[in-house]
């Protein structure tokens, strides 16, 4: 019988089997750290490109919003909140949100609405929501989140003399006056409404869609008119 | 020695008479007291009195040895030649061996001195005098002091004049200071280890230091042999008598021309020697070290602000719509209203149980039938509607 040679079989070595494995599980690690990485230490010039039109598209909005009819209000009192706009905004749309005392997310200010006022509110409606609150939601907003502004300190409302204090050469000595002042839109309106702080709420936990549409058409911002006070209780 | 402990007079011992006259302390008493550096000079002065020394080159070689090598069930070390006597076939050379030379012999050319900075030894020397004043550090040094009558002991021109060491004696008993004298030639005995066969048998220890001003004072015969008694003149103190062993607070007499020389000799803090070209007193970083005494002093606590007592807490704010304390402290009258709301509800649900009784009732026979009776005559009615519905219905057909 004749011989024949012997030839070794095909095989890859074990330890490379094992380094192939290894660099495989180490690659799969790195992908899924990378995925569940949130916050990015290097921002992108796409990300700022994309900031910076944002804002300029968000002026032309505005421009293009201001020559509408300003809307009109069929309420003593309205208040306003703010529910957007931490970026993607333009300076001038952060000036008139400051200068109605929103300076952060899901504030609230009582207005009287002059034509002043709804003419900035025409001007930053995709970020703020606005309706006609009745005397329950001022009463509990005023009693639970109230804050006196003294000293550009933020002061709680705790006793009825820091309200005596300022304001009892107005005639307003208590809490319940204030509530009566705002409710009303009486005649020392503007100064109760300098004298609180702008009003801090809870983010709600439904309610909230994170859109800039109008209410009317499904979305968060713009004229709530009575509605308003089923937001307000939930962010209460 | 510490400037708030700083005396600025020394009163002068006289032997007779009864008149104390008075000398100014000078700055070097109050210099820094540095053991560090008069621990470092001391031991570097003590080398520099060294001497060579090693064994001899030859020692262990003076044979003709040489190694049997291999094959005599012995080890390999040189061993000695010859034969007939004991010492044929010895080892020889190694260190392990009898007559072999050390491992590594000693030379002569070692290290032997020291190089020490001029200023450094200065700093030394005013270290040691400085220590010398205060009699602490006397005491810990192990003299004994208690009969002085007051440290740095100085004493009359007149110990200078002194010729006898029985007159000697009679000085130092009567200004206290033979009671250390005599602690020094106790403590004479002999010294433990090897140095007893290399020229250093005997230990003692030491007494006072007279520090005399005037050269070639004949005190220095008088007093140099008495036992633990040792003599120096202000010019040329040696931190080797100053602070033996590089310890501080030599018990040291001064005579009074020699205590007013040290200013001289050694200058202040801000004004140069005289004799040692360009040197300064050291000051020290901080003139009292003594953080605690300084910070309740009478001048810093005068101009500091009292302690704040009152702390102002801001209020703690609870909710007034599910306190009712913090409520009620707002608003008074919700007490009321509260009050008013639960009443109501009361009357309310007291009306509404009357209301569902009354239906619920069961009515008496003479009641039962007033009411069959007016049912009957509601039937009429309907009946009589029925009759005009088919009148109606019959015209149009």
């Amino acid at each position: 019988m004749a011989e024949e040679d012997s030839k070794p079989l095909n095989y890859i070595s074990e330890v490379i089997l094992k380094k192939r494995k290894n660099t495989e599980a180490w690659a799969l690690r790195k992908k899924e750290q990378f995925q569940q990485k949130k916050y990015q230490s290097i921002k992108k010039p796409e990300d700022f490109i994309h900031e910076y039109r944002n804002k300029e598209v968000d002026l032309i909005r505005m421009k293009r919003r201001v020559k509408r009819k300003v809307p009109e209000a069929n309420s003593n009192t309205l208040i306003i909140i703010r529910i957007q706009g931490k970026k993607d905004r333009h300076p001038r749309t952060r000036k008139v949100l400051y200068s109605l005392g929103l300076r952060r997310r899901f504030s609230a200010v009582f207005v009287k609405p002059s034509e002043g006022i709804m003419a900035k509110l025409q001007r930053v409606e995709p970020y703020v929501t606005y309706g006609y609150p009745n005397l329950k939601s001022i009463k509990e907003l005023i009693y639970k989140k109230g804050h006196a502004r003294m000293e550009q300190r933020k002061v709680p409302l705790t006793d009825n003399n820091i309200i005596e204090q300022e304001l009892g050469k107005f005639g307003i000595v208590c809490i319940e006056d204030m509530v009566h002042q705002i409710y009303n839109a009486g005649p020392h309106f503007k100064e109760v409404v300098r004298f609180m702080w702008p009003f801090e709420l809870n983010k709600p936990a439904e309610g909230l869609k994170g859109s800039k549409t109008s209410f009317k058409e499904d979305g968060d911002t713009g004229n709530r008119e009575d509605l308003i006070n089923e937001l307000i209780n939930k962010m209460n | 020695m510490a400037v708030a402990a700083a005396r600025p007079i020394v009163s002068v011992q006289t032997l007779e008479g009864d008149a104390t006259p008075t000398v100014p302390l000078p700055d070097v008493m109050k210099a820094s007291i540095r053991p560090d550096i008069v621990n470092f000079v001391h031991s570097n002065i003590s080398r520099n009195s060294r001497q060579p020394y090693a064994v001899s080159k030859r020692a262990g070689h003076q044979t003709s040895a040489e190694s049997w090598g291999t094959g005599r069930a012995v080890s390999r070390i040189p061993r000695v030649p010859g034969g007939g006597t004991h010492r044929a076939g010895q080892g020889t050379f190694g260190n392990m061996c009898r007559g072999g030379r050390m491992f590594a012999p000693t030379k002569i050319w070692r290290r032997w001195h020291r190089k020490i900075n001029v200023q450094q030894k200065r700093h030394a020397v005013v270290s040691a005098i400085a220590a010398s004043a205060i009699p602490s550090l006397v005491q810990a040094r192990g003299h004994r002091i208690e009969s002085v009558p007051e440290l740095p002991l100085v004493v009359s021109d007149t110990v200078e004049s002194v010729e006898k060491s029985k007159e000697a004696v009679k000085i130092l008993q009567k200004i206290g200071a033979f009671t250390d004298a005599e602690k020094a030639k106790l403590s004479h005995g002999i010294r433990p280890g090897k140095g007893k066969m290399r020229n250093r048998r005997y230990i003692s220890g030491k007494g006072p230091l007279i520090v005399y001003g005037t050269e070639g004072a004949k005190a220095i015969k008088a007093f140099r042999n008495i036992p633990g008694v040792e003599v120096a003149n202000v010019d040329r103190l040696n931190l080797l008598k100053l602070a033996p062993g590089g310890h501080l607070g030599r018990f040291i007499i001064w005579t009074k021309s020699a205590f007013e020389k040290l200013d001289s000799i050694y200058g202040s803090f801000d004004k140069a020697s005289e004799k040692k070209n360009g040197y300064l007193l050291p000051r020290p970083k901080m003139i009292n070290s003594d953080l605690a005494r300084i910070i309740n002093s009478d001048e810093v606590q005068s101009v500091v602000r009292p302690i704040k007592k009152d702390v102002k807490r801001a209020p703690l704010k609870k909710n007034p719509l599910t306190n009712l304390n913090a409520m009620l402290k707002l608003n008074p009258y919700a007490k009321t209203a509260k009050r008013m709301a639960l009443l109501a509800e009361k009357q309310r649900i007291v009306a509404k149980k009357e209301k569902l009784h009354k239906k619920r009732n069961i009515v008496s026979k003479e009641e039962a039938s007033a009411i069959k009776a007016a049912g009957k005559s509601v039937g009429k009615y309907l009946c009589f509607n029925l009759k005009f519905i088919n009148i109606y219905i019959n015209s149009i057909l």
